[in-house]
């Protein structure tokens, strides 16, 4: 779902468009980064001030006063030595948020990062052939109905399905037989639940026993007798690559990009020599599952 | 085949070219039905693209929209400490289409402010609109004027530059979601949501595209500060940019417009004809209306003066507005709609509408409000077609997913209490592809539903014989002797007597463990403007039971009574006068069963019960879920 986000990390790394996105931390961050050499120094330049009298017209809608922009330039350097007292201090160590701000920077600079190559309709059909469950369709049948309505033929209705039943094995036109059925008397190349969501389940699951090519005998559904005929029925196919290229795509580079973001993580971590010392293993199995 | 000719004729004057049956590459549908089936869907959902959504926690986008809506497992608040939503929910049986429908305005905003690392991010702007101030008038929404947040800088480029891949994921999603097989299981609709609320009155319209061939952004209100903008340029971007694009716009919660979305109003009009340019225009635009959805009931009202007709017990049905009912002065609008306040006007009701666009159409020979009508959700939880009372999980993430948050809480908009899981939009086409539904759609032949799919047919003409209800070929003789829902009865033969209406209903057949409910009875609503100008309305029972022997038990939910699997009548108007200009439509109501509220109170706990005063909600605690169908128009 996350839309590409290129242009954003271009901007990220641009400090002169901050200001024109009010992205007052970031510039601040870029202005007065301090310098190893002199940890104690913090000069403020004349771009940065005027940066800051920008936002605030931005903000307030006029330029500040003098006076005010006095207050402004004050309250960062408050900020600015209470942030770096706290650096000096390591009070960035072991804070969940900031672990998980900072981690969430790094993530946003490192994903998604290299443009993924257009896949060819080879490697979309390895893929649609690689992964045919998700794609497969589930078993369909064509049927045609009579469709008796119990509520308008009352006791009568089962005398009437059976002579109903023998026009229609004698050949008589099923279009003019029986009660209408406001949604239609056929239906193509559905599948059980597709059955199921005009007839009900119980009737769906009749349907989906009946062989092909005779006229059933009556089967109930809520609105009454239904005689069927199924048509035609196909097993569960795997569809063409054109009728499906865009989820095959879609599943496709989501898959690349898992890949290669997995590949950039595993980039950074072989700058680390990294040890685990794992615990019992009885004690992972009691572990609880990760899973919501 | 000539029946089809009959009925597809509908010369817009902005239909596409004729590019066959399909104006996209694709298999051929298996099942195409020239007397046409219903397919039932939701044209109204928003994922976490929505600003408002983002801010209750809701984290699905419209790939797990349209995963839901296809019948697959989402996940709704509370998030886990990761960022990720914990309650699983799907759907009992899938939808046959649906579109996404995020807010267009502020999408860039909204990625912005939650994207980390995005240049605005950090700013005092997007901390207050991010939890746990979640202010959305951070973002400058509300305010007098459509004004971008100081985020997206003096030009408002960099919103624009970053709603850009946002409106291209909403995009990319649909494509996904299309089912291009010939088994033709689900359509997708790339749309978005225009959200125009001047001075808190909502004017909110869904932008529906025909096809992929859509925009390269949406028209928001940032371009398009007043409907007409709307409707012109969607016309001159869209349908006459020689791409192939078509479109429509389907406004909603007139409810809660204060009088404002049907008000016959054209602004800067130079005189007549201009006001006969601008009502085509928005007829044209606006073939339909959503009558239903979460945020209550637009079809009609009891209680206001000016609103003449017998009260019409059936309209006491989602009620948003407070009692007593504070109406506007005649003629005059009001403002505050979408914050539960301002007067109420009979035009916030469809059927007074449509008895506006009669007198419209006296006035300028043109009918502005030739309404269509369907219903949707607008969930805001990412999960299109979650109208089911017993369950509800709520539409707009942590506002409304704890019985404390649904049964006390309130929002910016109307109350969780009064709102409701919302409605589905049914169409009657020929199969279920894009072309087919947005024709539909197009020509008015759908109908809405408060939640179960009800399937409700309704055909006007001047010669239909009593006894079609036993015909087996009733439908196709329905066709060939008149027109369906949401056309025009054909021009009355010399020496016919009053029009005759075919309404024929299909009960909800329901889901393994939750039956349908069975129908109670099926009305025709005639409205028409008198001889005297003055609009009337009249409801009429055509089948069924009137006196509705079947109850609820609210304390169980267990119904009981007699019902109907099915309900059919040839009508005819018994007080027909040829000269006068009228319109009809049919209303099917299920028997009595229990609204949300009351299957929620049932689940809990004594203490809780009482905590949450069920006992007291002031809110009904049944509903007569019902359908409602598109109207026939008679002109003299």
């Amino acid at each position: 779902m996350p839309p590409p986000r290129d242009h954003l990390r271009r901007w990220l790394r641009e400090p002169a468009l901050h200001f024109a996105a009010a992205g007052g931390l970031l510039f601040a961050l870029h202005a007065t980064v301090a310098r190893p050499s002199e940890p104690h120094r913090l000069s403020v330049s004349s771009v940065f001030v005027e940066g800051l009298r920008a936002e605030e017209q931005r903000r307030s809608g006029r330029a500040p006063t003098p006076e005010e922009e006095r207050g402004l330039v004050a309250r960062f350097l408050d900020e600015e030595v209470l942030y770096r007292e706290a650096l000096a201090l390591g009070l960035d160590r072991g804070d969940l948020i900031v672990r998980r701000r900072l981690v969430q920077k790094m993530e946003f600079l490192t994903q998604d990062a290299a443009p993924l190559p257009a896949p060819d309709d080879a490697a979309l059909q390895r893929w649609l052939d690689q992964h045919p469950d998700e794609f497969r369709a589930p078993p369909r049948l064509s049927f045609r109905h009579v469709f008796l309505n119990r509520e308008r033929r009352g006791p009568t209705i089962d005398a009437d399905a059976r002579e109903l039943l023998s026009s229609l094995r004698g050949g008589v036109d099923p279009d003019r037989l029986g009660d209408p059925f406001l949604v239609g008397s056929r239906f193509a190349l559905r599948s059980e639940g597709e059955i199921a969501r005009v007839f009900g389940a119980p009737f769906a699951a009749l349907v989906e026993a009946l062989p092909a090519g005779a006229w059933s005998d009556p089967l109930p559904s809520s609105f009454g007798l239904h005689l069927v005929a199924v048509e035609q029925r196909i097993e569960g196919t795997t569809p063409s690559l054109a009728s499906v290229r865009e989820r095959v795509r879609q599943g496709l580079l989501a898959a690349r990009r898992g890949e290669a973001n997995r590949a950039a993580l595993d980039a950074l971590r072989s700058r680390y020599a990294i040890s685990v010392e794992w615990p019992a293993p009885a004690r992972l199995a009691s572990a609880p599952s990760g899973k919501r | 085949m000539p029946l089809l000719v009959l009925v597809a004729g509908c010369g817009s004057p902005a239909s596409p070219p004729d590019a066959g049956p399909y104006l996209e590459p694709r298999e051929p549908c298996a099942e195409r039905d020239p007397l046409r089936k219903a397919y039932f869907g939701d044209l109204h959902a928003h994922t976490a693209l929505s600003f408002d959504a983002w801010t209750y926690d809701v984290r699905n986008g419209p790939k797990e929209a349209y995963d839901f809506a296809r019948g697959g497992t989402v996940y709704l608040p509370p998030l886990d400490a990761n960022g990720r939503p914990t309650l699983p929910a799907h759907l009992d049986r899938p939808l046959d289409f649906a579109a996404v429908t995020d807010h267009s305005e502020y999408l860039g905003e909204t990625s912005l402010c939650t994207t980390p690392g995005s240049p605005a991010y950090d700013s005092t702007i997007c901390k207050q609109y991010r939890p746990p101030t979640a202010s959305l008038t951070a973002l400058g929404i509300g305010g007098p004027n459509p004004i971008r947040p100081a985020i997206c800088g003096d030009d408002g480029k960099l919103c624009l530059d970053a709603a850009a891949p946002v409106w291209r994921s909403i995009k990319d999603a649909a494509e996904a979601a299309y089912d291009r097989t010939a088994a033709c299981r689900f359509t997708s609709f790339v749309a978005y949501e225009y959200t125009l609320s001047p001075l808190g009155s909502n004017l909110h319209r869904n932008v529906i595209f025909r096809s992929a061939r859509s925009l390269p952004q949406p028209i928001t209100f940032f371009e398009a500060p007043q409907p007409i903008d709307l409707w012109t340029q969607l016309r001159a971007g869209c349908q006459n940019a020689g791409t192939g694009c078509d479109v429509l716009a389907i406004p909603h919660n007139a409810n809660i417009s204060n009088g404002r979305m049907f008000v016959p109003d054209y602004p800067d009009a130079t005189g007549l004809d201009d006001e006969r340019r601008i009502a085509m225009l928005r007829r044209d635009m606006e073939p339909l209306v959503e009558i239903a959805q979460h945020k209550g009931d637009s079809e009609c009202v009891n209680g206001l003066p000016s609103a003449p007709g017998a009260p019409d017990e059936l309209c006491d049905f989602e009620k948003t507005h407070n009692v007593p009912i504070n109406e506007c002065a005649p003629g005059k609008t009001g403002f505050g709609g979408f914050l539960g306040t301002g007067c109420l006007s009979p035009l916030d009701f469809v059927r007074h509408a449509l008895k506006a666009g009669l007198q419209e159409q006296a006035r300028l020979g043109v009918n502005p409000y030739r309404l269509g009508i369907i219903g949707s959700t607008d969930t805001h939880n990412g999960t299109p077609g979650a109208v089911a009372e017993q369950g509800f999980q709520g539409h707009l993430g942590t506002a409304d997913n704890t019985p404390k948050a649904v049964l006390t809480g309130q929002t910016l908009a109307a109350r969780p209490l009064v709102s409701n899981p919302g409605g589905l939009a049914g169409v009657w086409a020929e199969e279920n592809s894009r072309d087919a539904i947005f024709d539909a759609l197009r020509r008015r032949e759908a109908f809405g539903t408060s939640g179960p799919r009800i399937a409700l047919r309704l055909f006007g003409g001047w010669s239909y014989p009593d006894g079609l209800c036993a015909d087996p070929e009733l439908v196709k003789r329905g066709y060939a002797g008149g027109v369906p829902m949401g056309g025009e009865l054909p021009a009355r033969p010399g020496g016919a007597g009053a029009p005759k209406f075919i309404v024929a209903v299909l009960r909800d057949p329901g889901v393994p463990g939750k039956p349908g409910t069975q129908l109670q009875r099926v009305q025709i609503i005639k409205g028409w403007i008198d001889a005297a100008g003055a609009p009337r309305e009249r409801v009429f029972e055509v089948d069924g039971d009137a006196k509705g022997g079947a109850t609820v038990d609210t304390a169980t939910c267990v119904t009981k009574g007699p019902g109907h699997d099915s309900l059919c009548a040839v009508w005819t108007d018994p007080e027909f006068d040829p000269a006068l200009r009228a319109f009809y439509y049919a209303r099917a109501a299920e028997n009595p069963t229990c609204r949300w509220s009351t299957w929620l109170c049932n689940g809990l706990t004594q203490p809780e019960q009482k905590q949450y005063k069920c006992d007291a909600l002031g809110v009904p605690k049944a509903i007569q879920e019902r359908a409602w169908s598109s109207p026939i128009w008679y002109a003299p």
